[in-house]
């Protein structure tokens, strides 16, 4: 006997899985399963009292990738309500893991997998459910396409606005010699939307059909300051952010 | 330990270029070509060559600093490649690179943090 589906969710699609960007997802979910699971039981049974909050965290942050990886593989087989609920919950953990372990580094004397937004794991806690609600929102055939160009915008501007907050660190540090607070807080901000902008990057390049030349330019504008929004408004302009693409257009219904 | 670093910076070197040529699989042809999945086996062959050197040193009785942390790594290195393989044998699709890719990073990752954990 089987379950009805959820509410909110489209009908169940047949068990084989399909060929998409789901596959990788899965791959990096099961990898940070098995790495912070790993990493937070082995610290737990041999120091456990040295930083117990921050191991319990890790462990917790293990579940919700393997609840992630769960909510995925549903996802891929057409039931997207549990994924488009557990993908906000792992961005919302990160976030704020990641925003006291910079406030209050006392609270952490050891590590966890999202302090800094993720910094020991090169900020992929921190990329990783955006790129799966941004693969969520491509399911909907009503919203994809707009889903990258949206998402590309809303980085580009954050980008930007990283970097003014970096700077400022850096301002602060170097020239008014008022300590590193503002370096130590923005530099895993910065490194981590610097990231999500390259990953969206990518996934417009895709949606946009863009040209290597120009996917080149739009990566290379995450390097000097600011030069991502001058990207952003070039590309507006020119047309190469133009929302749904062809394959977008022949999905959508004839009227 | 001196040879086990060298096998695992081949390692590295060899996972990284796999990684890269899928990548340009990906970009040039959206579908991926017989011979890269033969590459990843050989990076998998590398990889059970530096675990069985790596676990024969930790048992004739040169411990690194962290026995677990090392021994996990050995074996981690060891399931990523062919799970990532099996999970796309019947796939020759854009993505099933994205994920030959990844587990060749992540391959070469593990083998950075094996030699610093030595």
């Amino acid at each position: 006997m089987t379950s009805p589906p959820e509410q909110g969710e489209t009908e169940p699609a047949p068990s084989t899985p399909r060929s998409g960007a789901h596959q990788v997802l899965l791959l990096v979910y099961a990898l940070f399963t098995v790495a912070a699971g790993a990493r937070s039981l082995v610290q737990l049974a041999t120091k456990a009292d040295e930083a117990p909050v921050a191991y319990t965290l890790s462990l917790l942050a293990a579940v919700t990738y393997a609840l992630g990886w769960l909510a995925i593989r549903r996802a891929s087989e057409g039931r997207t309500g549990f994924a488009a609920r557990m993908l906000w919950v792992e961005l919302a953990g990160v976030l704020a893991v990641g925003t006291v372990s910079l406030i209050e580094d006392d609270w952490f004397p050891d590590a966890t997998v999202w302090s800094d937004y993720g910094i020991g794991y090169g900020f992929v806690p921190a990329v990783l459910p955006v790129a799966g609600l941004l693969w969520l929102r491509a399911q909907d055939p009503e919203r994809a396409g707009g889903g990258a160009v949206t998402a590309f915008r809303v980085v580009a501007f954050a980008e930007a606005l990283s970097w003014l907050g970096l700077l400022t660190g850096m301002f602060f540090k170097y020239v008014v010699d008022a300590g590193e607070r503002g370096v130590q807080v923005f530099g895993p901000i910065h490194g981590t939307v610097f990231l999500t902008y390259l990953v969206v990057t990518l996934l417009t390049w895709r949606s946009q059909r863009w040209s290597l030349v120009v996917a080149a330019v739009a990566l290379a504008a995450s390097v000097p300051p600011f030069c991502t929004v001058l990207f952003e408004e070039w590309a507006r302009r020119t047309g190469r952010l133009g929302g749904a693409t062809s394959d977008d257009a022949r999905r959508a219904p004839v009227t | 330990m001196g040879a086990l670093d060298q096998i695992s910076w081949i390692v590295v070197g060899y996972a990284g270029l796999v990684a890269l040529l899928a990548g340009w699989s990906a970009y040039r042809w959206r579908q991926r070509p017989p011979w890269l999945a033969s590459m990843a086996w050989m990076l998998e062959a590398l990889v059970v060559l530096r675990a069985v050197a790596g676990l024969g040193v930790i048992l004739s009785g040169t411990e690194p600093d962290q026995v677990s942390t090392q021994v996990g790594y050995l074996l981690a290195s060891v399931c990523i490649m062919p799970l990532a393989l099996r999970s796309v044998q019947d796939d020759t699709g854009a993505w099933s690179l994205g994920v030959v890719g990844v587990a060749a990073a992540t391959v070469a990752v593990v083998s950075v943090r094996i030699v610093m954990t030595l």
